[in-house]
C-alpha cells in the first residue's frame, strides 16, 4: 500500500516548484495577455491585445524575423553536428578532440558566444582586416555589415558556434553507443557503407536528432540575450520586442508584452506538434522502447 | 580508395573543429592585447590592463565573481535535494502518470525563459521576492530542475532497485540503505548532475537580471555591457575568466568527489 | 527447531496472475528447490518469503507464526541473487560485514565474525580487494558469506550458479551444498535447472505456471512425475496410448502385464532410457528403424520409427547402430509410469 503512493510523494517538491514557480508564471502572463490585470484596474477578458498584435506588421516581422533566425541556425546545426559527429567516429585521431565537443557548448555561454562571434564578423573584426590584406576592402564601413543586420547572420553564427557541438555531442553518444553489431550485420548483408548509414544508422539516431532539433530550435526562438546584443532595430527578435513592451513605464502595454510571450509559448507547442507528426510519418521507430 | 575517405573524414572534422576552434584563440589573444587597431592582423601590442583592471577593488569583479559562485553553489544544493527524490521516482518505480510527469518536468527547457520570467517577475513583486537573492536562486531553479531530474533519472535507472533490495534483505533499514548504498552509487550521477546545474545557473543572464532587479549582480549580468558596448578587450577578458572558473570548478568538483568515495566510476558498465 | 510454511500466496502483476495459490513447507536444516522454466513464478515466490514482495492473499509462516508484518530487514531470510549485488564501493570485508554493521554489532565483534566468514569461505586473501577485481565464483562466495554472516534464519538462492561456467558451476554447487550441510541452514534454491535441482535437494518443487505441480524428493519426482507436464519439463519422453483391462496393458505393440491401478484409457509415458535397442530380433514384440540419430558424448540419442510411431531413445554406446538399420527394442515396462488419458 505505501510503496503504490511514494513515486508521487518523492515527487511532491519539484511538483511545488513547478507549479508554484514556473506554472504560475505562465498562467499570470496569460491572465494579464487575455486583459486581466485588477492592479492598472483591468478586469474585463478580452482577445483585443492579441487581435491588436497580429495585425500589428511591427509584430508579424519580429515573428517572421525570429521563426527565420531560429530555423535556420536550428537545421544547420544538426547537418553540421550530424556531419560532425560522424567525421569523428570515422576518423583515427579523435583524442581530446571528443573532450573538446564534449565540454565546449557546456562550459561556454550564449553570452560569450556573442563576443566571439564580434570579435570575427564586427566592421572592425578579424574577417574584415583580412578582406583589407587580401585588397577587397580599403576601410572597415566597407566591410558588408553581417551583425546587427536584417538578415540575421551574426545572430545565426552565434547559435551555430553553440549548437553544432552540441548536436554532435549527442549523436555521437547515440553513434558510439550503438551496437556495432548492427553495422556489421548490415555490411555482412551486402550493404555499402553509404546503405549502413542511411538504412540503419540514420534511422537509429533520428530521435536523438529530432529532440536535439527541437530543444536548439525552442532555445534559439526564444533566447533573449544574443539577438538583443546581435541583432537589428528593425525587426527585433520577439523576446527582445516582449522585453521591451514589459519594460514601458506605462503599465497598459503590459498585456501586450504578455501576448506576445503567449504567442511564443504557443508557437514553440506548435513547432513541437509538427516535428513530431513529420517524424511519425517517415519513422515508425521512436527510439522510447528502448 | 577507403584510405582517401577516412582523410576526408579527418578533413572534415578538422575544418568544422577550426571553425569552432578559432573564435577562442582570438578570444585569449583580445584579452591580453593593448592595441589592437584596425586593419592589423596581430596585436600591436601585449597587455595585461584589462586583468589588472579587474583585481583593482574599485571594480567589484571579484567580490561579484565570489557573490554568483555563491549563488550557483546554493542554487545546485537546492536542486539536488529536489532531483534526488523526484529522480528516485522517475528512474525506478513504475506509476501511472509517469509519462506526464516526465514532459512536465522538462517543459522549462522548451518554454522560452522570456515567456515564464516576466509572469513569474509578476507574482515575485507580490511576494515581495524580486531584487533579492532569495528571488534569484528561486527563479534559477526553473531552468536548472530539468537537468538535475534528467541527469539523476538516468542514474537511478542504471543504479536501480537491487542493491538497495539487498542491503534490506541484509537487515539494513531504509535510511541506511540510502546512505549506505544508494547514495555512494549515484555519486558519479550526482556529480555530474550538481556540474551542469551550477554551470545553467552561473551562465544565466536575463533571469539573474530580470528578478534581481540590478540589486542582485551577478558575473553574467557583469560582463554583459561589455560585450553590448562592443568592448572587445573587457569582453574577451570578462569570458576568459567566466569559461576558466567554470573549468576550474568542473575539475575540483571531479578531484573532491573521486577522493571522497575513492572509487574510480568502475560501477558504470 | 525451525521451519517455513508457504499457504495459499496468491500474486499479480498488472492483473496478470504470476502466482496461484502456492503451499508448501520446508523443515529445518532442509535445502529444497524450486524449479520451473522461467517466469514461473520461482523468483517472485522467493522475494515474497524475504519480504521484497507483499502476497495479495496468504500467509508465510516461521516457525507457525505468520511473518508478514514483520519489515525485510527484521525478517531474517536473505537472498543471494544471481548477480551477486556486490557493494561495488566496499571492500570484501566491507562487504560481508555490511548486514552486521547495519545491525550495529561493535567493530571488534564485527571484525571477528567476518574473518571467521572468510575463512568458511575461504577467500582470507582477498579481504581488502574490491569486488572488481574478483572472479565470478570468488564474488559468489563473497555473496554466500555476506549473507551467512548475519546468521540467517533462512537462506534463498536465486539462480545463483547461472552466471557461472561450467566447471566453476560444479565447484561452487558442491561447496554450497556442503557448507549448507555443515551449517544445517534451512535453505530455498529457485533454479530452471533441472539436473542442478536433481543433484542438491533434499526435496524438489516443480513449479509451472505459477502453481506447484509437484513437491517430491528428487528420485520420486523423476521416476514418477504426477502429469506429463511434469515429465515433459523434465526431458523429452514417450507417450503410448492404450487400455488398461485387469492388470494388463494392451497397446499397438502387444499386451503387457503392468502395476497400476489405473483403469481403462490410459497414456504410458515411457522415458527414453527405459527403451533398450538390439539388433533386428524377430522374436522380439517391437521393430523399428533408426531415423535419426545424435551423439552428446557420453550417449546416444536415437529416434526409431515403429508403426509410424516415432520412439525415442537413449542409450550408452555399448552398441552403435546406423541410420536405416532395422532394429528390435525393449520396453522397460516396470518402470512405465501411466496417466489417465484425459490428462
Amino acid at each position: 500500500m505505501r510503496t503504490r503512493y511514494k513515486p508521487y510523494i518523492l515527487l511532491i517538491p519539484v511538483t511545488i516548484v513547478l507549479l508554484g514557480i514556473f506554472l504560475s508564471g505562465i498562467s499570470i502572463g496569460l491572465l494579464q495577455s487575455l486583459g486581466y490585470f485588477p492592479a492598472v484596474g483591468l478586469r474585463q477578458m478580452t482577445l483585443k491585445y492579441y487581435k491588436e498584435i497580429l495585425a500589428d506588421p511591427g509584430f508579424l516581422a519580429s515573428l517572421r524575423f525570429s521563426l527565420y533566425t531560429a530555423f535556420i541556425s536550428s537545421v544547420l546545426a544538426v547537418i553540421m553536428g550530424v556531419l560532425l559527429a560522424y567525421s569523428i567516429l570515422q576518423s583515427k585521431q579523435k583524442k581530446g578532440i571528443e573532450e573538446l565537443v564534449y565540454k565546449l557548448p557546456i562550459i561556454v555561454p550564449h553570452t560569450v558566444a556573442v563576443i566571439l562571434v564580434y570579435n570575427i564578423f564586427s566592421q572592425s573584426g578579424l574577417l574584415s582586416r583580412f578582406l583589407f590584406h587580401l585588397g577587397f576592402i580599403n576601410e572597415p564601413t566597407q566591410f558588408a555589415s553581417v551583425l546587427f543586420n536584417r538578415n540575421g547572420f551574426g545572430i545565426i553564427f552565434a547559435y551555430l558556434w553553440k549548437e553544432i557541438p552540441f548536436v554532435a555531442m549527442i549523436v555521437y553518444t547515440v553513434l558510439g553507443n550503438m551496437n556495432d553489431k548492427l553495422s556489421e550485420t548490415a555490411l555482412n548483408l551486402g550493404a555499402s557503407q553509404k546503405q549502413v548509414f542511411w538504412h540503419v544508422q540514420l534511422p537509429l539516431i533520428m530521435p536523438s536528432i529530432v529532440s536535439a532539433f527541437i530543444i536548439i530550435f525552442a532555445f534559439s526562438f526564444g533566447a533573449f540575450e544574443v539577438p538583443f546584443l546581435l541583432g537589428p532595430t528593425y525587426p527585433q527578435a520577439l523576446p527582445v520586442k516582449a522585453y521591451i513592451e514589459y519594460t514601458q513605464p506605462d503599465l497598459l502595454n503590459r498585456p501586450y508584452a504578455m501576448a506576445i510571450n503567449m504567442v511564443l509559448i504557443f508557437m514553440v507547442i506548435v513547432f513541437i506538434g509538427i516535428c513530431h507528426k513529420i517524424f511519425r510519418i517517415f519513422y515508425q521507430y521512436d527510439g522510447s522502447k528502448e | 580508395m577507403k584510405r582517401i575517405k577516412k582523410s576526408g573524414y579527418t578533413l572534415l572534422m578538422n575544418t568544422i573543429i577550426f571553425i569552432l576552434g578559432f573564435p577562442l584563440i582570438v578570444l585569449v589573444i583580445w584579452s591580453f592585447t593593448k592595441r589592437w587597431p584596425w586593419p592589423c592582423m596581430f596585436p600591436k601590442a601585449f597587455g595585461i590592463r584589462s586583468f589588472q583592471y579587474m583585481i583593482s577593488p574599485g571594480s567589484n569583479t571579484l567580490q561579484v565573481l565570489i557573490g554568483s559562485i555563491w549563488l550557483s553553489i546554493v542554487v545546485t544544493l537546492i536542486t539536488l535535494l529536489i532531483s534526488i527524490p523526484a529522480a528516485r521516482a522517475l528512474g525506478i518505480y513504475h506509476f501511472k502518470g509517469k509519462k506526464l510527469f516526465k514532459m512536465a518536468i522538462l517543459a522549462p527547457i522548451i518554454v522560452p525563459p522570456v515567456a515564464t520570467g516576466m509572469g513569474i517577475h509578476v507574482a515575485f513583486i507580490k511576494m515581495g521576492l524580486v531584487n533579492t537573492f532569495m528571488g534569484v536562486v528561486l527563479v534559477h531553479l526553473i531552468p536548472c530542475l530539468p537537468y538535475g531530474v534528467r541527469i539523476l533519472t538516468n542514474t537511478f535507472e542504471i543504479t536501480g532497485k537491487s542493491m538497495e533490495m539487498q542491503a534490506k534483505v541484509l537487515g539494513a533499514s531504509g535510511l541506511q540503505a540510502f546512505f549506505y548504498i544508494t547514495l555512494p552509487l549515484i555519486a558519479p550521477g550526482l556529480m555530474a548532475a550538481s556540474s551542469l546545474v551550477f554551470i545553467v545557473s552561473f551562465s544565466q543572464y536575463f533571469l539573474t537580471f530580470l528578478i534581481g532587479g540590478g540589486n542582485v549582480i551577478t558575473f553574467s549580468m557583469m560582463m554583459f555591457p561589455y560585450i553590448q558596448s562592443g568592448d572587445r578587450m573587457m569582453a574577451s577578458a570578462y569570458s576568459l575568466v567566466f569559461v576558466l572558473t567554470i573549468f576550474v570548478l568542473l575539475i575540483v568538483m571531479e578531484k573532491i568527489v573521486k577522493r571522497y568515495y575513492k572509487t574510480h566510476n568502475h560501477f558504470y558498465i | 527447531m525451525f521451519e517455513i510454511e508457504i499457504k495459499h500466496v496468491l500474486k499479480s502483476f498488472d492483473n496478470k496472475k504470476v502466482l496461484k495459490d502456492i503451499n508448501f513447507s520446508v523443515k529445518e536444516g532442509e535445502m529444497i528447490t524450486l524449479l520451473g522454466p522461467s517466469g514461473c513464478g520461482k523468483s517472485t515466490t522467493l522475494k515474497i518469503i524475504a519480504g521484497l514482495l507483499m502476497p495479495e492473499q496468504g500467509d508465510v509462516l516461521f516457525n507457525g507464526r505468520s511473518v508478514l508484518n514483520i519489515p525485510v530487514a527484521k525478517r531474517g531470510a536473505v537472498i543471494v541473487f544471481q548477480e551477486y549485488l556486490l557493494f561495488p564501493h566496499m571492500t570484501v570485508e566491507d562487504n560481508i560485514g555490511f548486514g552486521l554493521k547495519m545491525a550495529k554489532m561493535p567493530k571488534n565483534k564485527r571484525a571477528e565474525r567476518v574473518k571467521k566468514m572468510l575463512q568458511l569461505v575461504q577467500l582470507e586473501a582477498c579481504s581488502k580487494k574490491l569486488p572488481d577485481e574478483l572472479s565470478g565464483g570468488q564474488k559468489q562466495r563473497v555473496a554466500i558469506a555476506r549473507a551467512l554472516a548475519i546468521e540467517p534464519q533462512v537462506l534463498l538462492l536465486d539462480e545463483p550458479f547461472s552466471n557461472l561456467d561450467i566447471r566453476l558451476r560444479e565447484t561452487m554447487r558442491s561447496f554450497i551444498c556442503e557448507l549448507q550441510k555443515k551449517l544445517k541452514i534451512t535453505t530455498i534454491l529457485v533454479t530452471h535447472d533441472k539436473e542442478e535441482a536433481l543433484m542438491v535437494s533434499d526435496r524438489i518443487a516443480v513449479m509451472l505456471d505459477g502453481e506447484i505441480a509437484q513437491y517430491s524428493v528428487p528420485m520420486e519426482l523423476y521416476e514418477t512425475p504426477i502429469s506429463p507436464r511434469v515429465a515433459d519439463f523434465l526431458g523429452e519422453k514417450n507417450y503410448i496410448c492404450g487400455n488398461i483391462d485387469n492388470g494388463v496393458f494392451y497397446c499397438c505393440f502387444g499386451k503387457y502385464k503392468v502395476h497400476t491401478n489405473k483403469q481403462e484409457e490410459v497414456k504410458a509415458m515411457i522415458k527414453p532410457e527405459d527403451v533398450e535397442m538390439m539388433p533386428l530380433d524377430h522374436k522380439r514384440a517391437i521393430q523399428g528403424r533408426v531415423k535419426q540419430k545424435r551423439y552428446t558424448g557420453d550417449r546416444m540419442h536415437y529416434i526409431i520409427i515403429s508403426k509410424e510411431m516415432e520412439i525415442k531413445c537413449i542409450t550408452t554406446l555399448k552398441s552403435v547402430f546406423e541410420i536405416g538399420e532395422e532394429v528390435s527394442l525393449d520396453i522397460l515396462w516396470d518402470k512405465v509410469v501411466f496417466y489417465q488419458k484425459n490428462k
